[in-house]
């Protein structure tokens, strides 16, 4: 019974049981593991390995509970490096299930059977001599009904197992990991070490175009991984994952770090995607923290904040952040919850280019992600517009397209964003002042950010009633109305609330410099001189950020050489 | 219909009323230009509905017709080389033959029943107007009409009708301007108000004003404007609401007053405008005694700083602002010497030329730049 209530830390679903065998098999140094799943993993689960497998003696005590081989001192505790350390998976699994484990080491002549069913060893034989170990475990929670019935339907629990597994698979990549389902295969990594390969082997060939390597080794903490571009942003917040020491735990640990190394990058609402991988040394990182092992205590958060921020900082730095984009981008597959159970490689993904079809697959490698996309801004030169709306430029390495107006508006942003920090509000007077009636709600959005107006050079005063009187508008915007103007930033906050534990005032200090140079920039069909194109491109390159406006919009797109020549069948 | 034209004359004609054409407009037929036969030539014509063009050409006509062609027609007439054209349409008017020399072209036009009739003038209210006071009108105050979409009368250009004078003024809401002529000749009501689309206004002065002394007969009828020369005409809607009282911002006193010569301060502010050229920067001035101080500095550029020789009255001042709004202002007082008199430092400014002759001839009220 103890064991019963026990498993309730360990053994959730069938993804629990997943993670905990696949664990195991990778403890055991496993190279290639194929799991399999019937009815959702609620029938069967089976994880295969071909790792140093266990003798009959060891097989028979790895389902007793807490008898682990991977701690041997009390002070290992401390510098854990192997998945399990508790030496209570196995039994609680057994404990509400029907087992059959099948093991032997390499080169023995004979393996070992052992059946447990409901947590009873009813037998322990010997078996096949084939070097490894597979785990059957059937029935999952047949002796306590009420958690059978509260597992999901067979498609949601495949697809949390799944997910599972791809974070192991990420974590791994040096291991061949398969799933079937229903005798299925849906995806398998190729195991050769290049986290670009498993990456593409799970999501599709297109999703890993859009990913760039991170690398960095900052103090004490090494970072390891992939950044994913603008093109291959999420709105469901999935696509990210971090390993720590090996060990797949919640990516929360570094969203604040991500997030402002991301800033200003992407469109609002979405979120990158990203695999970290982090190397800190065991003794500054507890895991022993939670059941599920998902969370990690960093001895210094702040340090390891650190090392993502700069490591994804540098990664996106000088990259054509939207590649992605020109060459064919990714698209996002429904976001349902089987999200990675379609994986694979997608070649449908590859769609045509400027109306172009592309011949063949791009192929997909470290030589892919590795490709110099930098844009050197400062080397563009105008050849003209294109429907009003675009730029286009010759690259000493390429055809780009400019967008007028993001590129304006990312220019007029960064000296809107100098003049605030140098102190200036320069205003223009109005010849007559402005009145604006508020809407309902209008007037608490006003009196919430009147600091914000004023400081970034509006006059409003109150004229009775709901109306307000606007006197001069910030200086960069002289030639717009200013009622408008005050009537559009409230209209964007009355719908959007700050998010929570950010300084509201620097949020709506930033929502009103991004509104101003949207306003003040060219606009789209705006006809514009070459001269006039020059001089923006110049003003872009002269840009802390001008790969992006600053609603995260791209400012610019590439047509590299190689490409052109490529779609030309000239390569 | 058939009828000679002269290469030049035709190619002119076309080019005035090709810019009422709508090259985008749902309706075929609005992308093509009209061209009737009249009793002693032809009458080209273009409308996008807001603009109407009207254009008279001298041709020889053999045989009277109307048929609507396509826009591009300017274009071919424009690569014809210099001497006489023949054109003669089909029986069924739906193509025309143009020959000349030895070559021959047959476009493809639209029935002139398609084509939407340009409504007539009226006879009354009507007033006359010498082409150069319009021309020189027009430039007064087409430079500070509005683009922002978000106030249309700001967008237009007030005209204002008083006994024998007659006042155009616009105002974006951070500069006015105002500027005055004299009519020649005016039927029906003395006074009058209307504001006129600043793109009809520019269409107006281009078509009508580009030479000649000639005269133009302003009349309105209905929601729509008519303005017509010898052989041109332009018909623009008007823009309906209520232009803000303007007389009330020009300002009736001053606290510091200069007097300089036109060029040397707006020389001295183009060249400050170089330093200053991002929007929302500035340029100082610093007025005391017999010197006007010009600066301006920009972080990434550099600074300028000049002295200009003025002669002044009242209080000294500092003041600033967007240079574009002076230079606008400065590059339209036609005589040598100006006054440009202060409010204060955040109140309005106005400039005007110093002849008392021409003082109420254009006035530009320009609002200053508040700095931090
Ligand atoms: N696939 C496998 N290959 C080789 N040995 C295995 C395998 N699975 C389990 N074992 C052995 O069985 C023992 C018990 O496994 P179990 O998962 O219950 O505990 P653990 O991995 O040590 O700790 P934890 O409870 O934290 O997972 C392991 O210590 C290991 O020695
Ligand atoms: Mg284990």
């Amino acid at each position: 019974m103890a064991g019963r209530i026990a498993a309730g830390e360990v053994v959730e679903r069938p993804a629990s049981v997943v993670k905990e065998l696949v664990e195991n098999s990778l403890d055991a140094g496993a190279s290639r593991i194929e799991v399999e799943l019937v009815d959702g993993g609620r029938s069967l689960v089976k994880v295969s390995d071909d790792g140093e497998g266990m003798d009959a003696e060891d097989a028979r005590l790895a389902f007793e509970r807490h008898a682990t081989s991977k701690l041997s001192r009390p002070e290992d505790l401390d510098r854990i490096t192997s998945y399990g350390f508790r030496g209570e998976a196995l039994p609680s699994i057994a404990a509400v299930s029907r087992v059959k484990l099948v093991t032997c080491p390499a080169g023995a002549a004979e393996g070992t059977e052992v059946l447990c069913e409901g947590g009873e060893v009813s037998a322990v034989r010997p078996g096949p001599a084939r070097p490894g170990t597979v785990v059957w475990v059937r029935d999952l929670f047949f002796n306590t009904p009420a958690r059978r019935e509260a597992m999901g339907s067979a498609a949601a629990e495949t697809a949390r197992a799944a997910e599972v597994l791809a974070a192991l698979a990420l974590a791994a990549p040096g291991v061949a990991v398969s799933l079937r389902s229903e005798g299925n295969l849906l995806w398998s990594t190729p195991g050769t070490g290049n986290l670009l390969d498993a990456v593409a082997a799970l999501f599709g060939a297109a999703f890993a175009r859009g990913m760039v390597p991170v690398e960095s080794l900052k103090g004490p903490v090494r970072v390891r991984g992939l950044a994913g571009l603008p093109a291959v942003s999420r709105r469901d917040g999935r696509r990210q994952h971090l390993v720590v020491n090996g060990r797949p735990v919640t990516p929360r640990l570094i969203r604040t770090a991500v997030e402002r190394a991301y800033r200003g990058l992407l469109e609002a609402g979405r979120t990158p995607a990203f695999v970290m991988a982090l190397e800190v040394p065991p003794d500054r990182v507890d895991v022993n923290v939670h059941p599920a092992k998902t969370f990690v205590r960093f001895r210094d958060r702040r340090e390891v904040e650190g090392a993502v921020y700069h490591s994804l900082r540098d990664a996106l730095e000088r990259r054509d952040l939207f590649a992605g984009r020109l060459a064919p981008a990714a698209r996002e597959p429904g976001g349902q919850e089987g999200d990675i159970r379609g994986g694979g490689v997608e070649a449908r993904e590859t769609g045509p280019l400027w109306g172009l079809p592309v011949p063949g697959e791009v192929p997909v490698g470290p030589e892919a992600s590795s490709r110099p996309d930098a844009v050197d801004f400062g080397a563009l030169e105008p050849l003209g517009q294109v429907g009003g709306l675009f730029i286009a430029a010759r690259g000493p390495d390429g055809l780009y397209l400019v967008d007028q107006h993001a590129a304006h508006e990312r220019v007029l942003y960064e000296r809107l964003l100098a003049a605030g920090q140098r102190g200036e509000r320069a205003a223009q007077v109005l010849v007559a002042p402005e009145t604006l009636d508020l809407g309902p709600g209008e007037e608490e959005a006003l009196s919430s950010s009147l600091e914000v107006l004023r400081e970034t050079g509006f006059d409003i005063a109150p004229f009775g009633g709901r109306t307000v009187m606007v006197r001069a508008v910030p200086a960069a915007l002289a030639g717009m109305s200013g009622a408008r103007l005050v009537a559009d930033f409230l209209d964007r906050f009355g719908r959007e609330k700050a998010p929570p534990g950010k300084p509201p005032e620097s949020d709506r200090m930033q929502a009103a410099r991004i509104l101003a140079s949207c306003r003040a920039a060219v606009k789209g069909g705006e006809a514009l001189t070459l001269e006039a194109m020059g001089a923006l491109l110049r003003d872009l390159a002269g840009c802390a950020e001008p790969r992006t406006c600053p609603h995260g919009r791209p400012t610019v797109l590439k047509l590299g050489l190689d490409e052109i020549r490529r779609r030309f069948g000239r390569s | 219909m058939k009828f000679k034209v002269a290469q030049e004359d035709l190619a002119q004609s076309l080019q005035l009323v090709q810019r009422a054409v709508s090259p985008r407009s749902p309706l075929p037929v609005l992308q093509g230009i009209l061209i009737e036969t009249t009793s002693d030539g032809l009458a080209l014509s273009a409308t996008d509905q807001e603009i109407g063009i009207r254009v008279l050409c001298p041709a020889t006509v053999a045989e009277e017709g109307a048929l609507v062609l396509p826009s591009r027609l300017g274009d071919i007439v424009r690569k014809i080389p210099f001497g006489e054209i023949s054109f003669e349409a089909d029986a069924a008017g739906n193509t025309m033959d143009i020959t000349w020399e030895r070559s021959r072209f047959t476009i493809n036009g639209f029935p002139a029943q398609e084509f939407p009739p340009l409504p007539e003038p009226a006879q009354a209210p009507a007033y006359t107007i010498a082409k150069s006071e319009l021309r020189r009108m027009v430039r007064q105050t087409a430079f500070a009409v509005s683009h922002d979409d978000s106030r249309p009368v700001f967008t237009g250009v007030l005209f204002v009708f008083e006994g024998e004078r007659v006042k155009f003024v616009a105002t974006d809401g951070f500069r006015l301007a105002v500027s005055e002529g004299d009519l020649v000749d005016r039927q029906g009501d003395i006074e009058g108000e209307v504001i006129v689309p600043g793109r009809g206004v520019s269409e107006v002065s281009r078509v009508l004003g580009e030479e000649g002394d000639g005269q133009v007969k302003v009349s309105v009828s209905g929601n729509r404007v008519f303005f017509e020369g010898a052989r041109e005409r332009v018909v623009c809607r008007l823009i309906e609401g209520q232009f803000p009282p303007f007389n009330q911002v020009i300002p009736k006193q001053f606290v510091t007053k200069l007097t300089c010569r036109t060029r040397d301060l707006l020389d001295a502010c183009e060249r400050a405008s170089l330093i200053a050229r991002d929007v929302g920067q500035a340029v100082k001035l610093e007025i005391n005694g017999s010197t006007l101080v010009l600066s301006a500095s920009a972080p990434e550029l550099g600074t300028v700083r000049e002295e200009v020789a003025i002669e002044s009255q009242g209080d000294t001042l500092e003041i600033a602002f967007n240079p574009r709004y002076l230079i606008e202002g400065l590059r339209n007082i036609d005589s040598e010497k100006m006054t440009y008199e202060f409010t204060g430092p955040l109140s309005p400014s106005c400039m005007r030329p110093a002849d008392p002759e021409e003082a109420d001839s254009f006035i530009c009220v320009v609002l200053p730049m508040r700095l931090a």
